[in-house]
């Protein structure tokens, strides 16, 4: 079965599918589901797992009577099992022109990641919903649940192309206020974004944070904006912004690599901060680290999947 | 140094050094890079330029490269001069000795291009600016070139360019340097200047020191004069090497009297060097070495003006005797490295071995007959006058004359014709000897003596120094009734009596004439030693054109050779030099020799003529040890005189540096470019 959903090759193999089916998206949070699903909620409900007793009051389903305790103690005594429920899983991406980038591409990193978090947010019938913004919210597919919407989902994420356009730049603030709109059942959310934002993080933050939502956020970085000498970033040159346009003018020299660097370091630094101070996990990820090893290792070693 | 007009280009520098640097930052070519934001970049350009603001300067090596060109054009703007050492606006005559000696290479590459530079180096010290330091106007310069000729290269004048030009333009030949004629040249500019110090003219003999006095004292008064040595030796230049040469010096052939074919090559080696040499001395004959024999020679005495003794040990004669009934070219060299080339190799051309043949038109004359046959003539024949006026006179240079009558072999043409007694009624074509008689032409008529003058005489004076009268002592000579000469001024007066000129010479359409008015009958001459060498001397040098003593013909550097066979036209001579030859009246004279060479003629012509060896053979120019003092005017011109110093502009040198520097700029930028 897994062989006939993998059309778009490029994002997930089906050995690498194999090997997803065994991991689940887990949450720091018990989230309140909607639906009946394979995870368990707060609520007691109707699953196998036995929960707790309590004393039968009028009104209460028959067939959930303990009837043993009833001989042993002439009480009647209500059975009580856990609810499962199903979890909220939205993905998402960051397609400015500032994630087109590098090499490895940026883009295609984190499109290969949304890839096998939906999937495997799907396989375990989690309710799936992808998310994609430049600016702000430019597409999404929402409500996927079971294994039926993966062909679907991948070929989403496939289609996705970085937003052209003038001076169509992130702005982190305008996407979180509109996600925290549209995304209003509690559940996982995971940023992937390079976050070369402009604006306030910490403002941006703020939308997303609190107990509603536990959210990731996973900085994706190419080997060349880590290291410029390996874009060959060397001599007199006009640096241009490939989002908004912005020049800058630099004769690059040794002194400059090591300002540019120790610059990205306390850049990073201030986005793990601000993600910490609300609550959101946050992991820095180069897209020159397999993605195979980022998923089955990094991620799993941060709590997303397990 | 100081400058002539610093504040310009302080104005013009603080215009234009803000302007490039400025210019620099607008027009940087950068090359445009896409990045996924400029957000840190930007960041770390301020905190950059924070910590260090010329950080952009720091590796721009094209604008410091523009800068130093500004600084360079600044630099020149502002006029910096330069105090320099040069005579004081007189007239300056610059001599540049082109001698063979000059192309001794103990300096790189040659004397003469070391002399050139320095005579260079002289003009561009001259205050060409029309102002001399006195305020007097510069008289100009001129530069003359001598060997040995001298030659004005370029006449007086103030344009530094044409003087460079005309030192440029001297070339190096292989003659003798003689100074004499050069001062001559000289001369004329030193009588028309005044006492006025600043008319002085101030002449610079830049040269070896081996110029030729012989034996006149040089003078050139009313000038000064500097002598500029070059080369090493006494008077030894900084950078010149030890004077080092080995010379072949002095170099002949001649061939057995009785037996032709036997051919002796006599030659002297001289070692010029300060240490003693060992080398082959290489004989060969028409290219094939023929003889090799090893020599070894002590290093030359230093030269010592005072006495005329010279050693032996560094020089030695050779002598190779060979037989060779033919015509060759002979070589003689040696294989010893040094510092002269032209004197290492000498050739000739060997004649071929013959002898002469000699018509006597005479009634009879036992004395001449016995005198003409111990000249060595080949042939001798015999005809009366009515006999040789029956004769086609070209037919006797020629060959095929009518021959009955006449005794001795016949039919070939003849080298001299000797008249006794008779003169011809036309002209003869082939160089003739007169006794009592005269050929038929204007410049020379003899006059009989008158009747009854029956006196005698004494010959008065005589050319000693005329090839026919080498040797020949006519002191004791008394002649009867010698008649006289009337002689225009073509011929040549050789020898004049009492009664005006008894022996001429007249050379017409080519043809040799040599005329006595008396008859030898009539005197004591025929009894006398001097009578057969005069013949001897007469019949060689009529019959072989001068080429008599020497069984071989080489010229010397500055020779003028005369080919006495008629050539045909366009000849011309190849070898060190090409040479065209110019025919005049059945003559082919050739140009002086500049080089030292084998010249080869265009077409076949006669043997020995068909090649030339000239050669230096000058003792005095194979030792190449500079004189440290030229005795010009009896007093000893050293290297020291007296020199004012002028302050020289040099501005020419920033803008030189700014074009260099401005070279390597573009060098630096396409490298850029290209990386």
């Amino acid at each position: 079965m897994a062989e006939t959903i993998t059309q778009p090759e490029t994002l997930l193999s089906p050995e690498f599918m194999h090997r997803l089916d065994r991991l689940d998206v887990m949450s720091r949070k018990i989230l309140r589901g909607r639906m009946q699903g394979e995870r368990r909620s707060k609520k007691k409900g109707q699953s196998v797992e036995f929960a707790d007793y309590r004393s039968y009051v009028v009104g209460d389903d028959l067939r959930f009577i303990d009837w043993n305790l009833y001989a042993r103690l002439d009480k009647l005594f209500l059975r009580l099992f856990m609810e499962e429920e199903d979890l909220s899983v939205s993905v998402v991406m960051d397609v400015t022109k500032s994630m087109d980038y590098g090499d490895p591409n940026k883009l295609h990193y984190a499109k290969r990641v949304a890839a096998a978090l939906g999937y495997i947010g799907l396989t375990h019938y989690n309710r799936v919903n992808l998310y994609t913004f430049a600016d702000t919210v430019t597409d999404m597919a929402l409500g996927m649940r079971g294994r039926r919407p993966i062909p679907r989902m991948l070929s989403f994420i496939q289609d996705q192309q970085p937003i052209e356009g003038e001076h169509v730049s992130g702005n982190l603030a305008v996407v979180c206020k509109r996600l925290a709109m549209l995304q209003r059942q509690p559940g996982i959310i995971v940023l992937l974004s390079d976050f070369f934002d402009k604006g306030d993080m910490a403002d941006a933050l703020r939308y997303l944070g609190g107990d509603k939502h536990d959210v990731y956020a996973i900085q994706l970085l190419s080997p060349q904006e880590v290291d410029p000498a390996k874009g060959h970033i060397l001599g007199d040159l006009r640096l241009r912004d490939i989002e908004d346009g912005d020049i800058a003018e630099v004769s690059v020299s040794p002194a400059l690599i090591k300002r540019y660097k120790t610059n990205l370091q306390a850049y990073c630094q201030h986005v793990r901060e601000q993600c910490l101070k609300r609550g959101v996990a946050y992991m820095i990820s180069e897209t020159d680290v397999p993605f195979e090893t980022l998923v089955l290792k990094y991620l799993r070693q941060r709590g997303l999947l397990g | 140094m100081g400058f002539l007009s610093p504040i310009t280009a302080l104005i013009v520098a603080g215009i234009t050094v803000p302007l490039l640097v400025s210019l620099y930052f607008l027009k940087l070519r950068r090359r445009q890079v896409m990045i996924s934001s400029t957000l840190l970049w930007k960041k770390a350009i301020q905190d950059l330029q924070v910590n260090s603001p010329f950080q952009r300067l720091r590796k721009s090596l094209l604008l410091l490269l523009q800068l130093l060109i500004l600084g360079a054009l600044l630099f020149a703007m502002s006029r910096p001069t330069m105090e320099t050492v040069a005579s004081p606006g007189q007239r300056v005559v610059i001599v540049i000795d082109h001698s063979a000696s000059m192309n001794a290479t103990d300096i790189s590459p040659t004397r003469l291009d070391e002399a050139k530079k320095a005579a260079i180096e002289l003009i561009d010290n001259l205050d060409t600016t029309g102002e001399s330091a006195e305020g007097g106007a510069l008289g100009g310069a001129m530069v003359v070139s001598f060997a040995q000729g001298a030659r004005v290269r370029q006449s007086l004048t103030n344009d530094p360019s044409r003087l460079r030009d005309a030192v440029r333009r001297i070339e190096p030949t292989d003659q003798v340097s003689r100074l004499g004629p050069a001062l001559s040249l000289i001369e004329p500019y030193v009588q028309t200047g005044s006492d006025d110090e600043s008319d002085k003219l101030v002449v610079y003999i830049i040269s070896d020191g081996k110029v030729q006095a012989s034996g006149q004292a040089m003078s050139l008064a009313g000038a000064e004069l500097r002598y500029i040595p070059i080369g090493g030796g006494p008077g030894r230049m900084a950078g010149a090497a030890d004077p080092d040469n080995l010379g072949i010096v002095s170099f002949s052939a001649r061939r057995d009297f009785d037996k032709p074919e036997i051919v002796q090559v006599f030659a002297r080696v001289a070692n010029f060097g300060s240490q003693p040499v060992s080398a082959n001395l290489r004989l060969s004959l028409d290219g094939q070495v023929s003889r090799v024999q090893p020599i070894n020679l002590q290093p030359a005495p230093a030269p010592d003006p005072e006495s005329s003794a010279t050693s032996t040990k560094h020089e030695t004669s050779v002598q190779f005797d060979f037989v060779l009934p033919g015509s060759a070219l002979v070589e003689l060299a040696h294989d010893y490295d040094d510092q002269l080339e032209s004197d290492n190799t000498v050739r000739l051309t060997l004649a071929p071995a013959r002898r002469l043949r000699v018509l006597m038109v005479s009634r009879g004359n036992a004395f001449l007959v016995k005198g003409i046959q111990s000249a060595g003539v080949r042939q001798l024949s015999f005809m009366n006058p009515e006999k040789y006026e029956d004769q086609d006179p070209l037919s006797l240079r020629r060959g095929g004359w009518e021959a009955a009558g006449t005794s001795g072999l016949a039919g070939e043409g003849f080298d001299v014709i000797v008249f006794d007694g008779y003169s011809p009624t036309t002209t003869p074509k082939v160089d003739s000897l007169y006794f009592a008689a005269s050929p038929p032409i204007e410049a020379i008529q003899r006059v009989a003596s008158e009747e009854g003058d029956t006196g005698s005489q004494r010959v008065l004076t005589w050319e000693r120094d005329h090839p026919l009268l080498r040797y020949v002592v006519l002191d004791d000579v008394i002649l009867s009734e010698p008649g006289r000469l009337v002689v225009n001024s073509q011929a040549s007066v050789m020898a004049t009596g009492q009664s005006g000129p008894i022996m001429a010479e007249v050379v017409e359409d080519g043809v040799r004439h040599v005329v006595a008015s008396f008859d030898i009958l009539k005197s004591n001459w025929p009894i006398k030693i001097s009578f057969p060498v005069f013949l001897g001397n007469t019949v060689q040098t009529l019959g072989l054109g001068g080429l008599a003593d020497d069984a071989g013909i080489a010229y010397r550097t500055g020779d003028i050779a005369t080919i006495p066979i008629d050539t045909g036209d366009n000849l011309s001579y190849t070898g060190p030099v090409t040479i065209d030859v110019v025919r005049t009246q059945g003559t082919t004279v050739l140009p002086v020799f500049t080089r030292a060479g084998l010249y080869e003629a265009s077409q076949p012509i006669e043997p020995p003529f068909d090649r030339l060896g000239v050669n230096l053979l000058a003792p005095d120019e194979s030792d190449i040890r500079t004189a440290d003092i030229l005795n010009v005017s009896s007093i000893a011109t050293g290297t020291t005189a007296t020199t004012s110093t002028f302050r020289r502009e040099v501005w020419r040198w920033f803008i030189w540096a700014a074009l260099a520097v401005m070279l390597i700029e573009w060098l630096v930028y396409t490298r850029r470019m290209h990386l």
